[in-house]
C-alpha cells in the first residue's frame, strides 16, 4: 500500500504548476474565457510543446506511454488554476482511437495527437442529452470505409477551434443499444458541417454540430464502436476527476485563506462556526474527491475489473462535490467571491459545465446500480 | 499508488495461527447478537471466557508490552486477530481500553504493573467514566470532586452515558481536585476499582438500549495511588484518553456488512411481483449508501496509511470519525426509505430483514453520533487543525510521542 503520488508524478505536478503560475494567471483564464473562441491557441502551443498530449499515447505511436495517474497529476494542477485548455479533449481522442480504432489507423493517427499537430474535438451526446450508448440515435449509413451522416452533436467542447471531429454515430440497430455504434473521424471543415458556439455559462467553449450528408471515415470496426469508447469515457472521466478535485481544492484554499484574513465584529470569519461549518463540507468534498479519483485511477491503470465502478464513483463523488465545495466558498467570501477578477468564479463556472459533461452524478449513480447488479432485469 | 494491502508472510501465518484457535475454540453458532447491546448473559460469560484466553496468549491488546501483559506484537498481527474476530463476529474485549494509552504514558511504573497487567490479559474490564449531566462537550466542566484525606481520596458526584455492557473491575477519569483552581488546572485523573463502597451502577434506558449506565459516587475511598499524573494533570490525562478516541490509526480493512446487505435486498426483493431495483429511486438510494460508505473505507484507508507511514495527521482523525457519525445516520434514513417499515421490525419479530439489523440502525446510528464527541465536537477539532480557530491546539502525548510522561 502507497497512497502518494511517485517521484515522477510528484516532478511532473510541480513542473505543471510551475508553468501554470506563470502562463495561466487567473486574469489570463478570465480573458480566454471571455474571448471570442474561448480559446488560446498560444497557451496550446506551449502545452504541446510541454508533451502533456504525448503522455496519453504510447512510445511506439510517438508519445510517452505515461499511466493515467502520471497524467492525472497535471490534470489535478490544471484544475487548480481553472487553465481553459483543450487537453481534455486532445487526451480523450487519443484514449478513443487506441480503444476503437485498428493498428494501421493506430499507427497513422496517434502520433499526430501525441504531438498535437491536429486538435481533436470528439463529439457524442445529442439533442436527446445523455451520456450512454442509448442516447446516441444520429444515424449514418456505412459506404465502404466510409459513413455518410446527417444530424446533430450537441455540447461538443472546442468543435469550433478543432482540426479533426470524432463522433459517435449509429449505423445499424442491434438487440441492446450498445450495438450499431461506429466512430468516425472528419475534418472540421468538411463540406456538410456548420458549428455554432453555444452561447451560455460554460467556462468551456462548446458547440452544436450539424452535420448535413456528411462523408467522414470510420475509425475501427463499423458498428463496434462502444466497447472501446467506454473504455475510453471511463479514462476521460477520471482525468475530468482530477481536474474537478483541483478545482475544488482551490475553492477549498481560498476559502481557508480568506477566512483567516476577513474581519467582521472584531475578529477573523474563520472563528465563526458557521463559517468553519462551510469550510469543513468543502474539505470533506475534496477529500472525498481526491480519494475516490485517485482509487479510480490506480484500479484503471492496473486495469482492474472494478475500475469502471470506481471510474463512475469519481465522477459522481466529483460533480456533487466540485459543485456544492464552490457553493460553499461563495457563502465564505459572500460579495468578495462574485467579483469576477477574484478567481472563484473562474472554479464555479466549471463545476457547473463538468458536473454534467461525460456524465452527472446520476448518470454515474444508475451507472454503478448497473454494474453493482441492482438493475433487475426481469 | 497502491490501494491495496498486501499481507506479509508472517501475517499469513500468523492468521493460520489465530484461525486454528478459533476453529477450535468458537463453534460458528456463537457470535454476538445483531443488536450488541442485547447481549445475554451466557454469550456474554462465554466471551468473557475466550476474552480471558486470547490475553492469556497476548492477542486481546497485542501491540501493548508484554511485561504489561500485552502481546509486544505489531499493528499487523493486531490486523489480522481484527479480521478474524470481525469474519466470525466475534465481540471486541467488553472494556473501554482508552484509559490504556494513558496509563502508558503517565502512569508510574507501580502503576503500570498493577492496572496494565489484570486488564491486558482480560482478567479485569474497564470502563470510562468522563461525562457528567453538566458536562458532555465540555468535559472541564465536571463538577465531581476528590477531595484528599490523609492517604486517600474521597470522591463525590456522579458519571453519566458510561459504557458498558456489564460491570467493570476499573473505572478511569477526571475529578476536580481543585475547586478554585484554573480551568484545565484543576483536576485529578483517578483510577477508580469496582466494587467500592460508595459507588452505585444504575442502567441508563436509552433509545439504543441498555448499554450506558449511571454512576453515582457516594464517598468513595480511593489510596493516593490511583491518582494517574499530578493532581492539577487530569485534563492533561484525559487529552492523552481523547486524542486516541478522536485521532484514530485508520484501518486498512473496513468490513461493511450494513451496505452488503441494503444492496442483497435490493437485488432479492420484489413487491407486486416486481424487482424493486427497477424503480430508480431504490437504486440511487441504495448506491448513494454504497458511496458514502466506500468515502468512508478510503479516509480510513488514508488515516492508516499515514499512520504507518508517519506522516503527521492533524485534521484527519476527527474528519473520519466525523465522516463515520454523520454517514451512518444518512445510509439509515435510505435504507428506511427503501425497505419501509420493514427496517423497522427487530430481531425478536418471526421475520426481521437481515435478522433485524436494519432496526438496529434505525436507533442506533443516531444515538452513536455522541459517544467519544459528538459532530459538533469533530467540527470544532477539524477546524482548530485547519488553524482557523481562535483556539490553537497541540495535540495531547500519546505512547507514539511520548513513552512515558512521569518516568
Amino acid at each position: 500500500m502507497d497512497l502518494a503520488l511517485n517521484e515522477t508524478q510528484l516532478m511532473l505536478q510541480s513542473m505543471a504548476r510551475e508553468f501554470l503560475a506563470n502562463e495561466v494567471p487567473k486574469t489570463t483564464v478570465r480573458a480566454i474565457d471571455e474571448s471570442a473562441t474561448g480559446f488560446s491557441p498560444e497557451l496550446w502551443a506551449k502545452i504541446a510543446d510541454l508533451g502533456w498530449a504525448g503522455m496519453a499515447v504510447p512510445e511506439e505511436h510517438g508519445g510517452t506511454g505515461n499511466s493515467l495517474t502520471d497524467l492525472a497529476s497535471v490534470f489535478v494542477a490544471l484544475g487548480e488554476v481553472a487553465c481553459p485548455s483543450p487537453l481534455l479533449s486532445q487526451v480523450f481522442a487519443a484514449h478513443l482511437i487506441q480503444g476503437v480504432a485498428t493498428p494501421d489507423q493506430q499507427a497513422r493517427l496517434l502520433p499526430v495527437v501525441a504531438a498535437a499537430e491536429r486538435l481533436f474535438a470528439v463529439a457524442i451526446t445529442e439533442p436527446d442529452y445523455g451520456w450512454g450508448a442509448s442516447a446516441v440515435s444520429m444515424r449514418g449509413a456505412i459506404d465502404g470505409d466510409s459513413v455518410v451522416m446527417s444530424g446533430t452533436k450537441m455540447f461538443v467542447p472546442y468543435a469550433e477551434v478543432a482540426d479533426d471531429l470524432l463522433v459517435l454515430v449509429r449505423t445499424g440497430d442491434g438487440a441492446a443499444p450498445e450495438q450499431g455504434l461506429t466512430l468516425v473521424k472528419v475534418e472540421r471543415g468538411a463540406t456538410g458541417i456548420t458549428i455554432r458556439r453555444h452561447q451560455g455559462w460554460f467556462g468551456e467553449p462548446v458547440c452544436q454540430v450539424t452535420f448535413a450528408d456528411v462523408r467522414a471515415d470510420v475509425i475501427g470496426g463499423p458498428g463496434q464502436a462502444w466497447p472501446g469508447v467506454e473504455t475510453a469515457l471511463d479514462k476521460a472521466v477520471v482525468l475530468l476527476s482530477a481536474f474537478m478535485l483541483g478545482g475544488t481544492q482551490a475553492a477549498l484554499d481560498m476559502s481557508v485563506e480568506y477566512s483567516k484574513t476577513r474581519m467582521a465584529f472584531g475578529q477573523p470569519i474563520g472563528t465563526f462556526q458557521r463559517v468553519q461549518d462551510l469550510i469543513i463540507k468543502a474539505l470533506n468534498d475534496a477529500d472525498a474527491i481526491r480519494w475516490t479519483t485517485y482509487e479510480a485511477l490506480w484500479k484503471l491503470d492496473e486495469g482492474r475489473e472494478d475500475g469502471p465502478l470506481a471510474a463512475s464513483m469519481a465522477k459522481a463523488v466529483a460533480s456533487e462535490g466540485f459543485d456544492r465545495a464552490c457553493e460553499n466558498a461563495h457563502y465564505v467570501h459572500a460579495g468578495a467571491g462574485m467579483d469576477l477578477d477574484y478567481g472563484l468564479t473562474n472554479h464555479t463556472k466549471r463545476s457547473k459545465f463538468y458536473g454534467h459533461y461525460l456524465g452527472d452524478a446520476i448518470h454515474h449513480k444508475l451507472r454503478m446500480a448497473k454494474l453493482l447488479g441492482l438493475e433487475a432485469t426481469s | 499508488m497502491d490501494f491495496e494491502y498486501v499481507y506479509s508472510a508472517e501475517q499469513d501465518s500468523f492468521r493460520r495461527e489465530v484461525r486454528e484457535f478459533f476453529d477450535a475454540r468458537v463453534p460458528t453458532d456463537r457470535r454476538g447478537p445483531v443488536d450488541p447491546e442485547s447481549l445475554d448473559d451466557d454469550t456474554f460469560a462465554y466471551f468473557r471466557e475466550v476474552h480471558r484466553e486470547m490475553g492469556a496468549r497476548g492477542w486481546l491488546y497485542p501491540t501493548y508490552p508484554k511485561e504489561y501483559g500485552g502481546g509486544g506484537m505489531t499493528a499487523d498481527h493486531e490486523m489480522v486477530i481484527e479480521e478474524e474476530m470481525a469474519r466470525r463476529q466475534i465481540p471486541k474485549h467488553f472494556s473501554n481500553g482508552l484509559v490504556l494509552p494513558s496509563i502508558l504514558v503517565w502512569g508510574t511504573e507501580e502503576q503500570k504493573k498493577r492496572f496494565l497487567i489484570p486488564l491486558l490479559t482480560g482478567e479485569e474490564t474497564c470502563y470510562q467514566t468522563f461525562s457528567e449531566a453538566h458536562a458532555g462537550s465540555d468535559l472541564a466542566a465536571i463538577s465531581s470532586t476528590a477531595v484528599r484525606d490523609g492517604d486517600d481520596w474521597v470522591i463525590n458526584g456522579h458519571k453519566l452515558f458510561i459504557t458498558g455492557i456489564r460491570e467493570p473491575d476499573l473505572m478511569y477519569g477526571p475529578f476536580v481536585t481543585q475547586p478554585d483552581g484554573a480551568r484545565h488546572h484543576n483536576m485529578g485523573y483517578f483510577l477508580i476499582p469496582y466494587p467500592t463502597p460508595g459507588v452505585t451502577l444504575t442502567r441508563m434506558t436509552l433509545m439504543n438500549g441498555p448499554g450506558q449506565l449511571f454512576i453515582n459516587f457516594d464517598n468513595v475511598r480511593v489510596p493516593a495511588g490511583n491518582l494517574l499524573g499530578g493532581d492539577d494533570e487530569g485534563w492533561q490525562v484525559a487529552a492523552t484518553t481523547l486524542e486516541q478516541e478522536h485521532g484514530g490509526r485508520g484501518a486498512a480493512f473496513s468490513p461493511d456488512e450494513d451496505t452488503q446487505e441494503l444492496l442483497a435486498y435490493v437485488r432479492e426483493t420484489k413487491r407486486n411481483g416486481v424487482p424493486i431495483g427497477l424503480d430508480p429511486t431504490v437504486r440511487l438510494n441504495a448506491v448513494d449508501n454504497y458511496i458514502e460508505s466506500q468515502i468512508h473505507r478510503l479516509l480510513e484507508t488514508r488515516n492508516f496509511w499515514m499512520y504507518v507511514t508517519k506522516r503527521e495527521m492533524t485534521y484527519h482523525g476527527a474528519q473520519s470519525a466525523l465522516w463515520r457519525k454523520e454517514f451512518k445516520v444518512r445510509n439509515a434514513i435510505r435504507e428506511a426509505t427503501i425497505m419501509g417499515p420493514y427496517a423497522l421490525l427487530d430481531h425478536t419479530d418471526d421475520a426481521p430483514v437481515a435478522g433485524g439489523s436494519p432496526e438496529v440502525r434505525q436507533r442506533r446510528n443516531v444515538a452513536w453520533t455522541h459517544p467519544g464527541g459528538t459532530p459538533e465536537i469533530m467540527r470544532l477539532i477539524i477546524a482548530r487543525r485547519l488553524g482557523i480557530s481562535r483556539t490553537r491546539e497541540r495535540a495531547a502525548p500519546t505512547p507514539s510521542t511520548a513513552t512515558s510522561h512521569t518516568g
